[in-house]
């Protein structure tokens, strides 16, 4: 079904589904000493249900801005933010995102990590159990559920914050550079096992990364931010079948034409 | 499935459990040698053989046998009351003022100057007030007590309160917690550590002011003994107070930090 879907017309698979994020005209300005600074201005763009969206562009163009305004953490100044047809107005579990650092409550077990957003949900303790435990097994970390963050590695804590989040099923998954800081191998490791998790939950994702191979290889579409005030400079589709091979020569010349726009603005 | 490593062999964990001993046991032979050598007068410096007997007296005696037998259990429960009521009052204030301070830049203002200003007060400045207000006994000593255990709890609550990783309470937000449970669940354990500190000075201090609030005239408690003793002229006895007092104060320290372990995981397991 989902295979099918996914070769219609050699279209991503999210082509035909319906928006689930929809950003029209987004400004943000921050007030700094002696006047304004604009982060970006006028963007808009959107996510369908269950595309893979990669953002990228230079450091400061504004990246981590957007994402912290989709997540409800920043207000936009104008401009509006919708999540499925409704508009944005603080944090909510229908959002949510893997920061950069490390984010994870350092007194809580890697079990209770995860566990963290569910009690709210009127679950039973079994079942809490049950599906923590299933997170855990997805990313790999069955046997460390009982560490605690600081007993385990950098890219295992990324593992406890993509399960944390994701055992919550929200509508759209945002990762601001989530990978950054691990090791070439891990890396690509933790790349699998997101785009494995993406298929396997259906989930819609804003992907921000300086990386361009790592966009190239893992999104449905690419969005390119240009800094200072940021704005899309382009927004170009990935139709590469998956897996992907980040030397395949299809996805070279992709990271040819994407580092040629970065570099030249055009 | 990982793999644990092992514990440190036992000999040697049982060799550092013994370690704080050792400064005590130096300093007790220090104090033989110079009562041995005569170096000073027997009246002015007893030594730990009298000091000894004078204590076990204190303890376990027979109260009819004389002024200070077997008055302990009955001093150190007066005191460890004092010492307890004015913490835990100073806790009960303190530690909300100060969260609230670290957190909201408007509570800081309205509170800083004011509590910084006190704070440069001497405690010892407010002891003729407290005679005046509360008379010698029991709420002028709670009263000071709670008085300078205030300043370090609050501080430190409003430091640990003020440096919590943003990042996690966001963190909270996006997972859908509320106002409540983004207190108690993220921003007091991440400020735990601090607030440990806090109450650990606290109930230092709180000592340490307890034996100044005992030493205006009460009948009962560690510092009114170690006053009475002064005015018999009774050396090993107030030497006798000043150990006990360190015994006590050392175990309530332990106490604390082991009860603030046992009751929170944020305590238990510090990074
Ligand atoms: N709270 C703030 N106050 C003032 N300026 C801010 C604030 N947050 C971000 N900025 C500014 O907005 C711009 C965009 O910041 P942002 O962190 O979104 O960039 P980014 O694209 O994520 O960069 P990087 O790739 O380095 O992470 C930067 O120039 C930054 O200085
Ligand atoms: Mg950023």
């Amino acid at each position: 079904m989902k295979a099918n879907l996914k070769l219609i017309g050699g279209l991503p698979r999210a082509e035909k589904s319906p928006k689930v994020l929809d950003l029209t005209a987004v400004s943000k300005v921050f007030p700094i000493s002696g006047g304004f600074f604009t982060a970006f201005e006028n963007l808009t763009f959107s996510a369908r249900t269950g595309e893979f969206l990669a953002v990228t562009g230079p450091s400061g163009c504004g990246k981590s801005t957007l994402l912290k305004i989709i997540a409800g953490f920043l207000k936009a100044d104008a401009g509006k933010v919708l999540i499925s047809g409704s508009p944005v107005k603080g944090p909510g579990a229908d959002r949510c995102m893997v920061f950069q650092e490390d984010a994870l409550f350092p007194w809580l077990t890697v079990e209770e990590n995860v566990a963290f957003g569910l009690f709210r949900r009127g679950l039973v303790k079994k079942k809490i159990k049950e599906r923590v435990a299933h997170f855990l097994e997805l990313v790999g970390l069955a046997p460390f559920g009982r560490y605690l963050p600081g007993e385990i590695s950098g890219g295992m804590r990324q593992r406890v914050a993509l399960a944390r989040v994701l055992v919550l099923e929200p509508l759209v998954l945002l990762m601001d550079e989530p990978f950054a800081s691990l090791d070439m191998q891990t890396r690509q490791e933790m790349q699998d096992l997101t785009v494995s998790l993406w298929k396997e939950l259906d989930q819609t994702i804003v992907f921000v990364t300086h990386d361009v191979v790592e966009a190239c290889s893992l999104a449905d579409r690419v969005l390119i931010m240009k800094g200072a005030p940021g704005r899309i400079q382009d927004d170009i589709p990935v139709n590469l079948p998956r897996p992907r091979s980040v030397d395949s020569p299809a996805l070279l010349r992709l990271k040819a034409k994407i580092r040629q726009k970065l570099a030249t603005g055009l | 499935m990982p793999v644990f490593s092992q514990s440190p062999p036992n000999a040697k964990k049982g060799a550092r459990l013994l370690l704080p001993l050792a400064l005590p046991l130096i300093v007790i032979i220090a104090w033989f040698a110079v009562c041995t050598l005569n170096l000073a007068p027997e009246y002015l410096f007893p030594g730990p053989a009298q000091v000894g007997a004078t204590g076990y007296n204190y303890i376990f005696g027979d109260p009819v046998q004389g002024p200070y037998s077997g008055r302990f259990l009955e001093d150190a429960i007066t005191s460890l009351g004092r010492v307890f009521g004015g913490f835990l009052l100073a806790v009960a204030v303190g530690l909300p003022l100060g969260v609230l301070s670290g957190r909201i830049s408007i509570a800081q203002e309205l509170m800083g100057t004011f509590i910084n200003a006190l704070r440069a007060v001497p405690g010892i400045c407010w002891l003729p007030l407290a005679l005046v207000w509360f008379g010698i006994g029991t709420k002028t000593t709670i009263f000071l007590v709670a008085l300078a255990a205030f300043f370090p709890i609050y501080i430190n609550s409003a430091a640990g309160a003020r440096q919590v990783n943003p990042l996690l309470l966001q963190a909270g937000a996006m997972m859908g917690v509320n106002r409540l449970r983004a207190v108690f669940g993220i921003l007091l354990p991440a400020a735990m550590g601090h607030i440990v500190s806090g109450l650990r000075l606290g109930l230092g201090i709180a000592w340490a002011y307890l034996v100044l609030g005992e030493l205006t005239g009460v009948q009962r408690g560690l510092g009114a003994v170690i006053m009475d003793a002064r005015m018999l002229g009774r050396i090993d006895m107030i030497v006798v107070g000043i150990i006990l007092i360190a015994i006590m104060g050392r175990a309530s320290d332990r106490f604390l930090t082991g009860g603030m372990r046992s009751l929170f995981k944020s305590a238990r397991r510090a990074p």
